[in-house]
């Protein structure tokens, strides 16, 4: 097992307006040569992304062993390392319950703080600063930092009041191509004499004075020395530029601008100027005086403090609007070849210590050397003796049956550690079990304060916020439904449940398709569980089905929790005095054969299939009568309709409305087999079936529900499409054999003990990453 | 008998017997050539009396039986290359030329071959049956929809629940498999009084003279349909290990591919550019007796089956077969000249295989397949006409 995991937050690299710029160059260096931290310590890499930003290339995917789409780290096995390669330029919640963990060490790559500079250019609404400012309170949670000069180095001393034990200065890595012996010939476009001037479409880069500069050169324009412009204006903007160069006495024909270049091209523009004019504003590092240097051409800078500590000689530095001062220099170069070569040797050397190699590996050493020197991270919890969880779940007075699930959960597992629930709705109590109950928000996602943090979500709208911030920021999942079609389809859109069935069955799929599984979910192909098998660490389910098929189509093993029986019976069900007591007082004649079928009818429990199977019943003369016990999600008419064709009307029953908990409870008790089927399969659960189960019900169900539910003997399976006649012939079975449900007894009460929440309580608590007993983490 | 409006008898008797009216609704709407509709073309062709056979049709906006004109049974029992859409086409103005049948004619004797689950035209039989009077019967194939639903779409079976239930109503049923009238009796109507007798499709379709062996035959070849439950794929595996083990056999596999099959695609695929693979799709039977009359042995190892005529076809014209176990079909052919996989898989097929390539247990298969007494369509549409007359 490894050592150490390094955690990269990648979304520089993802995203187009840094990952081939310099922050990104810088971020690829160091995460290519984590190598070198490697061949000290056994290391696991594991690159965080954003899902809302584009996908990860693969030339940077590669770079680290695995991917992950949030910051929740889970169960930590190793020392961990957090590198936060670019901290001011992405939402930094995103990462924060990394940040704020104590048991990582966290280190961050620091640019420069150029918005605090000039706050009127780049922080002009007060939104925008009171973001950078909460970027900045992020910022200084770090342990340790790598600015990228002496300067930024500084500017983190003064604003974030930084130890310098904490600062380590790194600098930007010099492209490969600009080592590369010169090969190159003149670029084909530029003449033989040019001077070049770095830009940028950035106003602090400052190209308008050494442009004036140029233009105003009587020397320079009857010499017909080209200025060459880089970077990539806009046309509009390039345009004013030519104006500004001809309106101060340029010829319009000696300011070129070569727009995009490679980088091979921009070393041969680099090696054929005469001088190179860098008179940036404001900088953090400064890239292009280094690449200069390092091409071999001299060149001059603005005096700012990111230049000085890369150049150190004033005679080649100017003041950032003293055009005067740039002229003159750089007419002394193109006049003085001499002077131009005295530069150059001057300046050969100096690059060299932003070799991407050198850099990489002088901060993967520094690395090393944090991670030897950090004090052991403690083995339990982290604080007291009892982890502390976060639970995000609806909770009752939701009208959801996994509000009561998970209040009922929590019962048990506030046993074993502080339970601390979050709901869109807080209970009005703390409920049982909790140690508190508060509204959902981001803060148990970002807090430091929970072990972990548990996202319970299904297939309604009351998941939407535990959701998305388990989109967001990950976490340990209980994932209650089998599959989340009605809640994309409805709440997320067609686009993105297309996407994501598309993903899933790794084919086209129209939105016809969609709509004929929502029509009658038989037809369902995808479970829509992928991503929530993405985001989750670890997975919960509630069926071995689903289990498998999570890991058959996400490659994500999911853990398997025995679904738990939460209406509990104080008598015993299987008394059969109980159930003749229950038959007169639901007015169910001693002779019939009574079948019940539990939940709201729908026509995805084979409500059909079960109407047929009465009308064999009575042919073959059982006398069978069908209790629906729930009202009606659909098609009332149709289900009602069937039964008067077929002339059923004294013999199947649809409950009036509400059934309340007696009546329940009474039909339970009184019938002779139960008949719960599904017609949408991977794993599904049902807690009516549940119910059936837990007195000893014989019962009628379909073999992925039976597999799902891990049915005692007493169930009948059928098969998963099912046939009116093999459901009427396993209740004929059920009929012939007696009903007395005691020989069940024995299975029943095993059943109940596996499937009791104490017993998930502790397998969710174990699946955690906590040991029973011990109120510690493990290992 | 081809051109007349009824298929008669009895000609120069002064009372003819009543006719016994068939329901030919879904054959004239779907003309096929292939399995129910195959059993319908024999009986219209080779229907001898002693009653008339009258072809009609339910018309499900009229509510009402037709009689069929004679130029509708000449269409379906020439023997003619017209595709399915040809007659289709051909038989359209003639349906409309139908004539009313009377209450009293059709409760005289009423037949229907077909398998329907059309609620007007099940609602029409439970009417004719309701007092008792009427003399109906069905001939029933089998209920694989309703045992095992699996085989078919989702949600299906519950619409074909009108053909069950207008069955129980029926007064006599007769039965192609033994198979199929146990079902009826013990799981399905379980009702001994309105079960009628057994009576076993012919053999002899394929009109396919007696073949003989030569060890020159290194031809296996696998007929019927590719989809699942058929085990295709399995064959074509097996064949697929004893080609890499070089043993000398070759392949032919005829039968369309249903779109639920997945497994033989690919394979079928991958065996493009083996030469001793032939794939013909749907053939004609001229082209499956020239592929039979080179094969050594069939294949067929069904997993669920209604009767399964293909290896019963293969053993009546004398060609061995190697057959999964319980095929209706040949449940009422006495032992031999097939070996029968209890377990399927490409691993006993290719075992099947590599037996049969010994040229001496060939032969004595060859033998007992010779020997086996394989009923006929005339048998078959004798019996029947026997059964309905039986009736009056």
């Amino acid at each position: 097992m490894a050592d150490c995991e390094i955690v990269f937050d990648m979304r520089c690299l993802q995203d187009p307006s840094y990952k081939d710029r310099g922050v990104g160059k810088l971020s690829a260096n160091l995460v290519r040569h984590v190598g070198c931290f490697r061949s000290k310590i056994e290391t696991l890499t594991l690159g965080l992304v954003d899902p809302g930003l584009p996908p990860l290339e693969d030339r940077f995917r590669r770079l680290v062993d695995q991917v992950q789409s949030n910051a929740y780290l889970g169960v930590k096995e190793r020392s961990t390392v957090f590198v936060e390669l670019s901290p001011m330029t992405h939402d930094p919640l995103f990462p924060g319950r990394i940040v704020n963990d104590p048991d990582i060490l966290k280190l961050a790559v620091v640019y420069d703080f150029i918005p605090l500079m000039k706050p009127e250019r780049y922080l002009p609404t007060a939104s925008s600063r009171l973001d950078y400012h909460t970027q900045l309170v992020w910022l200084s949670r770090y342990d340790h930092f790598f600015p990228i000069s002496q300067h930024t180095s500084d500017e983190l001393r003064r604003i974030l009041n930084v130890n310098p034990r904490h600062i380590t200065n790194t600098g930007a890595p010099i492209g490969s191509a600009f080592e590369r012996i010169d090969t190159s010939k003149q670029p084909a476009r530029l003449s033989e004499h040019y001077v070049l001037v770095c830009g940028g479409a950035e106003p602090r880069k400052n190209v308008e004075c050494p442009i004036l500069a140029h233009a105003r050169s009587r020397e320079l324009q009857d010499a017909g020395v080209q200025l060459v412009v880089t970077g990539n204006y806009p046309p509009g903007w390039q345009a004013g530029l030519r104006d500004l160069y001809r309106g101060n006495g340029g010829k319009a024909e000696l300011l070129i601008f070569p727009g995009f270049v490679d980088e091979d091209e921009l070393v041969s523009i680099y090696r054929g100027a005469r001088c190179v004019v860098v008179a940036a504003e404001m900088e953090g590092f400064s890239m292009p005086v280094v690449e200069a240097m390092a091409a071999g051409s001299p060149v001059i800078a603005s005096s700012i403090p990111a230049h000085k500590e890369l150049v150190g000689r004033e005679d080649l530095m100017f003041p950032p609007g003293d055009v005067e001062n740039v002229g003159r220099k750089v007419e002394a170069f193109v006049r003085d070849p001499g002077k131009r070569a005295e530069i150059i040797r001057d300046q050969s050397t100096r690059w060299q210590r932003y070799r991407a190699d050198k850099i990489a590996g002088e901060f993967w050493a520094k690395v090393s050397d944090l991670v030897a020197h950090r004090r052991p991270k403690h083995s339990g919890v982290l604080r007291g003796t009892r982890p502390r969880i976060a639970f995000l779940s609806p909770m009752p007075p939701d009208q959801s049956g996994v509000a009561d699930y998970s209040a009922a959960t929590i019962k048990e597992l506030g046993k074993l550690a502080d339970v601390h629930v979050f709901s869109k709705h807080p209970p009005v109590a703390t409920p049982e079990g909790a140690a508190s109950a508060r509204q959902i928000t981001a803060l148990p996602c970002l807090s430091s304060g929970f072990d972990r943090v548990i996202g319970v979500i299904g297939n309604s709208h009351f998941h939407l916020e535990v959701f998305h911030l388990l989109e967001r920021y990950g976490g340990a999942c209980i994932e209650h439904d089998n599959r989340l079609l009605g809640f994309y389809r409805i709440l997320m859109g067609s686009a993105r449940a297309r996407a994501l069935a598309e993903r899933e069955l790794g084919r086209p799929v129209m939105e016809e398709e969609i709509g004929s599984w929502l029509q009658d979910e038989s037809r369902l192909k995808a479970t829509f569980l992928g991503e929530v098998a993405e985001w989750a660490s670890p997975m919960f389910v509630h069926s071995r089905v689903t289990a498998q098929i999570v890991q058959e189509r996400f490659s994500k093993a999911a853990i398997y929790l025995p679904f738990s029986i939460y209406r509990q019976w104080q008598i015993d069900p299987t008394d059969r005095g109980l159930k003749l007591a229950a038959r007169t007082r639901l007015g169910i004649d001693q002779q019939e054969f009574a079948v019940i079928s539990l939940g709201l009818v729908h026509s995805n429990k084979a409500v059909e299939e079960c109407i047929w199977a009465v009308d064999l019943l009575r042919s073959w003369k059982i006398p069978a009568k069908l209790y629906f016990i729930g009202g009606f999600a659909d098609d009332e008419c149709r289900f009602r309709n069937l039964v008067s064709y077929l002339d059923l009307a004294d013999h199947v029953s649809f409950s009036s409305g509400f059934v309340g908990e007696a009546q329940y409870r009474d039909y339970l008790l009184a019938a002779d087999a139960a008949v719960q089927l599904r017609t949408h399969f991977f794993g599904g659960l049902s807690g009516a079936l549940l119910d059936c189960i837990a007195v000893g019900l014989p019962t009628v169900t379909n073999e992925d529900l039976a597999m799902a539910m891990e049915g005692p003997p007493y169930l009948s399976s059928v098969p998963d499409h099912p046939s009116p006649v093999l459901v009427a012939e396993s209740l004929a079975e059920i009929s012939r054999k007696g009903a007395d449900r005691s020989q069940f007894d024995e299975a029943r009460r095993d059943y109940s003990e596996v499937h009791s929440f104490e017993n998930y309580a502790r397998k969710l608590y174990e699946g955690l990453g906590f040991e029973i007993g011990t109120g510690h983490r493990s290992p | 008998m081809r051109s007349a409006p009824v298929i008669e008898a009895h000609k120069g008797s002064t009372l003819p017997p009543a006719p016994i009216f068939v329901d030919l609704t879904e054959l004239t709407t779907q003309p096929l050539r292939t399995g129910i509709q195959r059993v319908e073309r024999e009986i219209l062709s080779r229907w001898r009396g002693p009653r008339a056979l009258v072809p009609c049709r339910f018309d499900a906006e009229k509510l009402g039986f037709f009689a069929l004109p004679d130029a509708v049974v000449e269409i379906l029992t020439e023997d003619s290359n017209h595709t399915v859409e040809d007659d289709k086409e051909r038989l359209l103005s003639h349906l409309e030329k139908g004539t009313p049948v009377s209450q009293d004619d059709i409760e005289a004797g009423l037949h229907n071959p077909e398998v329907f689950y059309e609620q007007r035209r099940a609602e029409a039989y439970r009417a004719l049956c309701r007092d008792g009077t009427a003399s109906v019967s069905w001939l029933v194939y089998d209920f694989l929809p309703f045992l095992h639903p699996q085989g078919w779409e989702p949600r299906t079976t519950e619409r074909l629940m009108h053909y069950v239930r207008t069955l129980r109503e029926i007064p006599r049923a007769a039965f192609i498999s033994e198979q199929t009238r146990n079902d009826y009796l013990h799981r399905i109507i379980r009702d001994p009084g309105r079960a009628g007798p057994v009576i076993p499709l012919g053999g002899d379709g394929l009109a396919l003279s007696r073949q003989r062996f030569d060890r020159r035959r290194r031809v296996f070849t696998y007929v019927g349909t590719i989809e699942p439950r058929k085990n295709v794929a399995d064959i074509l595996e097996a064949f697929e290990m004893l080609w890499q083990q070089d043993v000398d056999v070759e392949l032919t596999v005829i039968g369309r591919i249903e779109n639920r099959s997945t497994r033989e695609p690919p394979i079928l695929e991958r065996l493009k550019p083996e030469p001793r693979f032939r794939y013909l799709g749907h053939a004609s039977d001229d082209a499956m007796r020239q592929a039979l009359q080179k094969t050594r042995a069939t294949l067929f190892v069904s997993s669920l089956e209604g009767f399964g005529i293909p290896p019963y076809e293969s053993l009546a014209s004398g060609i061995p077969v190697i057959a999964s176990a319980n095929l209706p079909s040949l449940d009422v052919l006495s032992p031999g000249g097939r070996i029968i996989l209890h377990e399927i898989g490409p691993g006993a097929i290719a075992g099947a295989v590599r037996q049969l390539l010994d040229d001496e247990f060939a032969e004595k298969l060859w033998g007992e397949a010779a020997s086996l007494r394989i009923p006929t369509w005339d048998e078959f549409v004798q019996r029947l006409a026997s059964w309905l007359h039986e009736a009056n």
